[in-house]
């Protein structure tokens, strides 16, 4: 029966976060999480496998204490087993050393076949940290992916690229990063939530279950730091409002749009 | 090879658990079929004597159509035993949701519901936009007597945030303890209802009542039916204790006592329509007349197909949030709205009013479209719309 | 200047045979950051073979020196072979600063190498700037693009990918002149991957549109009026997120911060609210000119013109108009 590790985050819902102006820091009061949408894709490609091949799903992340209900979330979604990786040595940890602990704790799953990560987190977007766990776990990756399938031991997996796609092939263990949107998440099975609330333990690693040192993760294991933040001014628009019966507007369209045209 | 299909004890003892035993007495006539409003505008869309026959003998029913049922009831208030056919829709589709098979837009409804407390695109933190500057008791945050459940769709709708406004203002001038939840109001589950999804909805259930609670509300008055529906009917069973009425009820009762008394004559010729879910479910057939007659100036003209006889906007059993193709029922009910002459459609349902007003728009009728509380409020603060 | 780490490079991620678009952008801004302190721009173009031609280009684009590595398995972009033989040139030159476009493989390639020599990366930047010595500053945008966070990386090279679009495509100079240098990296390991199939189309670039409309969900009803009056007066034409997360569009055409990013000279913009991530790809159009029948939509304020109508009529007027004008 094969492995997946699915590797998940929580973000903050990205329309709800705002800066403020005076401190120059994110506002992170009443502002509501969620499980990061292309890792929930991640998840419900490996449910998928699971439904069809029968899989061991284990989930994956990389967060503080407040992860816990969403990481059983996931559980109640499908998963066999979680795993929260939380110690305050990780905190301000960049891709670099995000990657670095979350491989880390890959390795003392032991086994595994398939790695699924979403494409990117909603928050920060950068989308290095799939690439990076394959290459600290010293394994293949195939990104970008928007299907999966499992033939004959092998994984086969197709590559979206802008204009084009590529269908590749490749033995376990393989990692890989799944595209946002590109299937539909379950709803939680509410049935099955029953048994995670009464039943179901979080497991929770802290540092000292892995094999790495204080300098190697967090704040101090990072390679890039955040120097300042700021608001993205959209440049300011004349804004001028264009009115009349509609066929005065169609005229005031078309003088604006007219010298653009071309033959 | 003869076609056949297998009977299923199991199924056909759950079914009859989930419907307590609705199916039993239905002998095939073929009237719900006849009469569903689906089938007037598109032929053969749902077939419902097929559903109840199913349910009689244990098969399998997985029939897309299945989700296109708007649960109106007027199968029901056909039939000549009033066979609960809604029930039995809504038992299979609790059927497929156990089986986690259930249409996609729906399941992208659940997680909407699930994760941000709506069955409509808004945001949590935009819920309470519409009562700026409006002076309302946040009632997640003192105790009112009564709590006004405002719900998604009017909470996120510009056009439909004119009812709230309006009822907001009627409570106010009747003098009545009232607040909102605000930003800590979460959806009633009438789609979870729907969708058969009764895990997840007794825990939605036990959450909004929990929130209700705590408000020390003697009544909640909803502005959608389905709402009313929700809180009268079914949460219940989940513990509700707080009586629970739709504001047509209410504002129904505080005219009888003298607390509202409407002055400027509307001089208007209005038609009504019957909600399902106020009308059928509800049986709330007299309260809105009750309240338009006693608006000076204005007079009813009734359409055909009233009461329990309204034909559905459309839009109920989910069927709001499907992308379904063909020719709409609202459509053919504003026309018939129309054809009495009268200027105006009185509707007392948020998702009545969205289908109204698009029916409106797309047909080129001059029609206005309002909920009950719009015209009082008219008549009340004297507003010209 | 530190003498240790010297060079601005640029990943030269090819299609075929032409170096792409957004690698030149990044080649363009290489090059101003490069003159800022004093410093050599230098590509890296890899391949199976003949790719002087390309490396002559990327020259008169602004580079000075371009580095070749031929080998058959870098014949199509594959992570193993590509991060092995980028990582060991890295090893060997050791530049101050390796920029990658923002593409697929531009990411896919920079998180590996970002993990195998552990050197910090900056993500998807639109904006960068030089500060003491060679120091690179880099603008990464996040939370659907309004907030940007400016970021430093504390290892050299300080890298970083590019988003596509954030800066422009830099100009030919054709009396430029630079240096070619083949690099030997050695044998190079076997891709672990089979490719099965691998399909390429070519798909009208919006990104680089001078002229562009932007259908958004409110004229989902009648999304191919929209595209006609594009096709008329031969613009490009392109569309909101939502749509093309309903199917309604291809993938493609979308603009927005997690899709394409476009610099036309104008941009109509027909039935769109107006949402943050999707401003953030239209911001750098010269104008912009909006339809929306909602006049509390957050367009209205991102516009230079704007109108507060229907749109299901206005266009056709407009392509009736067009008509007439024609003849």
């Amino acid at each position: 029966m094969m492995h997946i590790v699915v590797c998940m985050k929580v973000t903050p819902k990205s329309e709800q976060v705002k800066l403020d102006p005076n401190t120059k820091t994110i506002i992170r009061e009443g502002v509501e999480n969620e499980i990061n949408p292309a890792d929930k894709n991640a998840l419900e490609a490996a449910l998928q496998l699971k439904d069809k091949h029968g899989c061991k799903v284990t989930v994956i992340g990389m967060g503080p204490p407040m992860w816990e209900p969403y990481m059983k979330l996931a559980v109640t979604m499908g998963a066999d087993d979680a795993i929260l990786i939380s110690d305050r040595a990780f905190a301000g940890a960049d891709t670099l050393a995000t990657s670095r602990t979350l491989a880390a704790a890959i390795k003392k799953l032991g086994e595994y076949d398939l790695i699924l990560c979403g494409e990117e987190s909603s928050d920060a977007g950068t989308g290095h940290v799939p690439p990076s766990i394959a290459e600290f776990l010293n394994i293949p990756q195939i990104t970008f992916v928007n299907n999966i399938e499992i033939i004959e031991g092998k994984i086969r997996a197709k590559r979206v690229l802008e204009g084009g796609y590529e269908v590749l092939e490749c033995a376990p263990p393989v990692l890989l990063s799944v595209e946002y949107g590109c299937n539909t998440p379950r709803f939680p099975d509410f049935r099955r939530k029953r048994w995670v609330d009464k039943e179901f333990k979080l497991k929770i690693w802290s540092i000292g279950e892995l094999q790495l040192s204080n300098e190697e993760v967090g704040l101090k294991g990072s390679r890039s730091i955040v120097e300042e933040l700021r608001e993205m001014k959209l440049g300011e628009r004349a804004r001028q409002k264009i009115s009349g019966t509609e066929d005065e507007i169609v005229e005031q369209i078309l003088n604006i749009i007219r010298p653009y045209i071309k033959k | 090879m003869i076609n056949t299909k297998i009977v299923d004890i199991e199924l056909m003892e759950k079914l009859a658990e989930l419907t307590s035993r609705a199916a039993d007495y239905c002998y095939q006539c073929g009237t719900c079929t006849g009469s569903c409003p689906l089938n007037l505008l598109n032929p053969e869309s749902i077939n419902p004597r097929r559903i109840v026959r199913s349910a009689q003998l244990g098969l399998v029913y997985d029939d897309g159509n299945l989700w296109h049922c708007s649960t109106c009831g007027l199968c029901e208030a056909k039939c000549p035993w009033s066979i609960k056919i809604p029930d039995v829709v809504r038992a299979y589709r609790q059927i497929s949701s156990e089986k986690r098979k259930i249409p996609q837009k729906f399941e992208e409804i659940l997680w909407m519901v699930y994760e941000d407390g709506t069955a409509f695109p808004g945001s949590s933190m935009e819920r309470a936009a519409w009562t700026e500057g409006l002076n309302i008791r946040d009632a997640s945050k003192q105790k009112v007597q009564v709590l006004l459940y405002v719900g998604c769709a009017v909470s996120f709708d510009k056009r439909l945030q004119k009812v709230a406004a309006s009822l907001a203002k009627v409570l106010s001038t009747a003098g009545v303890d009232f607040g909102v939840l605000g930003r800590q109001e979460r959806c009633c589950g009438d789609v979870v209802y729907n969708i058969g999804e009764d895990a997840f909805l007794e825990e939605l259930a036990s959450q909004n009542i929990e929130r209700f609670n705590k408000t020390g509300a003697e009544a909640i008055i909803t502005i959608s039916p389905h709402s009313a529906h929700m809180f009268k009917k079914v949460y219940p069973r989940y513990g509700l204790k707080i009586p629970a009425y739709h504001y047509v009820e209410f504002l129904n009762d505080l005219i009888e006592k003298g607390k509202i008394r409407m002055s400027k004559p509307l001089d208007h010729e209005v038609t009504v329509h019957d909600p399902c879910y106020l009308g059928r479910y509800l049986k709330l057939y007299e309260e809105p007349r009750k309240i338009l007659s006693s608006i000076p100036g204005t007079k009813i003209i009734e359409m055909n197909d009233i009461k329990e006889n309204a034909i559905c906007c459309g839009s109920g059993g989910g069927r709001h949030f499907l992308d379904i193709h063909g020719e709409r029922l609202s459509h053919y009910r504003v026309a018939q709205a129309a054809q009495t002459g009268a200027k105006t459609l009185v509707a007392p349902c948020p998702f009545c009013i969205q289908n109204f007003e698009d029916s409106v728009k797309t047909k080129k009728l001059g029609l206005y479209v309002r909920d009950v509380v719009e015209l009082v409020d008219q008549s009340l603060n004297g507003e010209v719309r | 200047m530190s003498q240790e780490y010297r060079g601005v490079w640029v990943f030269l991620e090819r299609r075929g045979d032409e170096v792409i678009e957004p690698s030149l952008e990044v080649l363009g801004k290489a090059r101003e950051l490069a003159d800022r302190y004093g410093d050599n721009v230098a590509g890296v173009l890899m391949g199976a073979k003949n790719l002087e031609i390309q490396a002559e280009t990327a020259i008169k684009y602004g580079a000075d020196v371009v580095y070749i590595v031929e080998d058959p398995l870098l014949e199509d972009y594959s992570t193993i072979p590509y991060s092995e033989a980028l990582s060991r040139l890295v090893k060997k030159y050791k530049p101050n600063i390796m920029l990658y476009p923002a593409t697929r493989n531009g990411r896919d390639l920079a998180g590996r190498i970002s993990a195998k020599l552990g050197l910090g990366l900056s993500a998807n930047t639109v904006w960068l700037d030089i500060v003491g010595d060679g120091v690179l500053l880099a603008g990464v945008p996040g939370f659907g693009g309004g907030i940007m966070a400016v970021t430093k990386c504390l290892t050299k090279p300080q890298m970083s990918t590019v988003r596509p679009g954030a800066f422009s495509k830099p100009r030919l100079n054709p009396m430029r002149e630079g240096r070619i240098e083949k690099v030997d990296v050695g044998k190079l390991p076997d891709p672990p991957t089979k490719t099965i199939e691998k399909v390429f189309f070519t798909v009208e670039d919006i990104s680089k549109a001078e002229a562009i409309v932007i259908a958004g969900i409110g004229v989902r009803e009648n999304i191919e009026a929209v595209k006609k009056l594009s096709e008329k007066m031969n613009w490009a034409f392109g569309a909101t997120r939502p749509l093309s997360d309903e199917g309604l569009v291809p993938r493609d055409i979308f603009v927005g911060a997690t899709g394409k990013v476009v610099k036309p000279k104008i941009a109509l913009i027909v039935g769109a609210s107006g949402a943050a991530h999707f401003i953030s790809g239209v911001a750098g159009a010269e104008k912009i000119i909006s339809i929306n029948i909602d006049p509390e939509a957050p367009i209205h304020s991102y516009s230079d013109y704007s109108v507060v109508g229907d749109a299901y009529k206005i266009i056709p007027k407009l392509l009736q108009r067009l008509e007439a004008e024609r003849r």
